[in-house]
C-alpha cells in the first residue's frame, strides 16, 4: 500500500513535470579553440551585396554540431563591428566581431511555403521579449531584420523543425547574441547555393 | 654429427620464427606510423583547406542539410479572429413549403413582422399545415372517457362517428423543447460526490477494521 506521503510526491513530480519548458535544452559545446590566419593571407568572405568581409580567425569545432548545439568564445576579441553569416544550405550561423568568428550555432529556418529571405540585412530593431500576435507565440531577443517580421529569435531548435520564415537560434545562443548584437548590423542571409567566394 | 645437424635446424627455424615475428611486429608498428603518417596528412590538408577556404569549416561543422520531407512547424498557424456577430449567409430555402415568396426569403407582414407562424405557433392562413386536411373540434358530440385520467375527457375529431384524425404534424404546444445545458445539475453533482465519497469512505472503514483486527 502506497502511503500518502508518497502519493503527494509522485503528485508533485508529475505536476513538476508539466512545468519544465521544453525550450531551454540547447547545449553549448566546450569553449572551442580558435583558428588564426596567417596575417596578410587573411581570407575573404564576400556577401551577397557584394561586399567583402576579411575573416582573421574562426571557432575550430571539430565535430559536427547537432541541433540545438551552439558555441560561444570571445575571450580576447577586441569590440569592434559585428556582422552575422547565416548559411541556410548548412543550417549554421555564425558572428563575427572585430573579424574574428565568436559564435556559431545550429539555426531552424523556414520551411515549405514560408522561405526565409536570402541577401544582405541589417538589425532593424531589438526586442527582449517580442510577442508575436500573428503566430500568438513568443519571441525571445528578437533580432527583426524585415519590416513583415522575419528576425532572428530564440526557438526550440529541433531536427525536422522549421519556422515560418524566422531564423531560430537555441535560447541561450539568442540570448548572447542579443547582447553583442546592435541595429544597424549586418545580417547575410545565404542561400543554398552560395554565391561568396573567397579571396 | 646427427645431434648437430638436428640442433642446427632446430636453430634455423627458431631464427626463422623470430625473423618471422620481428618482421610481424615491425609491419604492425609500420601500418601505425602509416595511419598516423595519413592521419596527419588528412589533418594537415584539411587545415590548408581550411586556410584557404574557411567556409570548409563551416561544412565540416554542419549537420548538414535540411532532408526533404514534411516539417513541423514551430508555431502554429495564423489565428484567424473570428467576429461572431458577423454572417454573409442568406437564410436558406424553407424546406416546409410554408409561406414563403422565393428562396431564402421570408414572408414579411405588413409591419416588416415574418408571418411564417403567428403569436400561437400555429401557420398562418386558414389555421392548418399545408397538405393536411383541416382540423375540426366536434365539441357537441359526447365526449370520449380517457382512460388513462377519467377527470379530463378527450374530445375526438369530428366526434365519435366523425372523419378520421389527420395524419399531419401537430403543432407544438408550447414551442420547441429548450436546448440541454451544458452544467450539470444538482443531481449529477451529487452523484459525482458520491462517487468521489463513497470509495474513500470504503478505504477507511476497511483500513480501520484492519487496524482492529491487527491489534486485537
Amino acid at each position: 500500500m502506497i502511503g500518502p506521503s508518497r502519493h503527494l510526491a509522485i503528485f508533485v513530480a508529475i505536476a513538476v513535470s508539466f512545468f519544465i519548458p521544453e525550450e531551454g535544452i540547447s547545449q553549448p559545446q566546450s569553449a572551442a579553440a580558435r583558428i588564426r590566419y596567417t596575417a596578410g593571407r587573411y581570407p575573404e568572405l564576400i556577401l551577397p551585396d557584394g561586399r567583402h568581409e576579411v575573416v582573421t580567425s574562426v571557432l575550430d569545432i571539430a565535430e559536427p554540431m547537432r541541433f540545438g548545439d551552439y558555441v560561444w568564445n570571445e575571450t580576447g576579441v577586441p569590440k569592434g563591428p559585428v556582422w552575422i553569416r547565416i548559411d541556410l544550405s548548412h543550417q549554421l550561423l555564425s558572428v563575427f566581431r572585430d573579424g574574428q568568428e565568436i559564435g556559431s550555432a545550429v539555426i531552424l529556418f523556414g520551411g515549405d511555403k514560408h522561405d526565409t529571405p536570402t541577401g544582405s540585412f541589417t538589425v532593424l530593431s531589438k526586442d527582449e521579449h517580442y510577442f508575436s500576435h500573428a503566430y500568438h507565440a513568443p519571441m525571445p531577443y528578437a533580432l527583426r531584420l524585415t519590416k513583415d517580421g522575419v528576425a532572428i529569435h530564440g526557438s526550440n531548435v529541433r531536427e525536422g523543425w522549421a519556422t515560418h520564415g524566422c531564423i531560430g537560434v537555441p535560447m541561450d545562443f539568442a540570448r548572447l547574441l542579443f547582447t553583442v548584437a546592435s541595429k544597424g548590423d549586418v545580417v547575410a542571409i545565404v542561400p543554398a547555393k552560395t554565391p561568396e567566394k573567397q579571396g | 654429427m646427427p645431434l648437430f645437424g638436428g640442433l642446427y635446424v632446430v636453430a634455423l627455424a627458431e631464427q626463422a620464427y623470430q625473423n618471422q615475428s620481428h618482421h610481424g611486429v615491425l609491419t604492425a608498428i609500420d601500418g601505425m606510423f602509416a595511419s598516423a603518417r595519413g592521419d596527419l596528412a588528412t589533418a594537415k590538408n584539411k587545415f590548408a583547406a581550411a586556410l584557404k577556404d574557411p567556409l570548409a569549416l563551416f561544412a565540416d561543422r554542419s549537420p548538414g542539410a535540411r532532408d526533404p520531407g514534411p516539417l513541423h512547424l514551430t508555431k502554429g498557424g495564423p489565428h484567424e479572429r473570428v467576429l461572431a456577430a458577423l454572417h454573409h449567409r442568406k437564410p436558406g430555402p424553407l424546406d416546409s413549403g410554408l409561406t414563403s415568396d422565393g428562396p431564402g426569403d421570408l414572408d414579411l407582414g405588413p409591419q416588416g413582422v415574418p408571418t411564417l407562424f403567428t403569436n400561437d405557433g400555429f401557420p398562418t392562413g386558414d389555421g392548418s399545415f399545408p397538405d393536411t386536411p383541416p382540423v375540426t373540434f366536434d365539441l357537441t358530440s359526447p365526449p370520449v372517457v380517457n382512460p388513462f385520467d377519467p377527470d379530463f375527457p378527450t374530445y375526438p375529431p369530428g366526434g365519435p362517428n366523425g372523419p378520421n384524425p389527420p395524419t399531419g404534424p401537430n403543432p407544438p404546444p408550447n414551442g420547441p423543447n429548450p436546448p440541454p445545458t451544458g452544467a450539470p445539475e444538482p443531481a449529477s453533482w451529487t452523484l459525482m460526490l458520491f462517487g468521489l465519497v463513497a470509495p474513500v469512505a470504503v478505504e477507511r472503514r476497511r483500513r480501520r477494521t484492519r487496524s482492529e483486527t491487527r491489534h486485537t
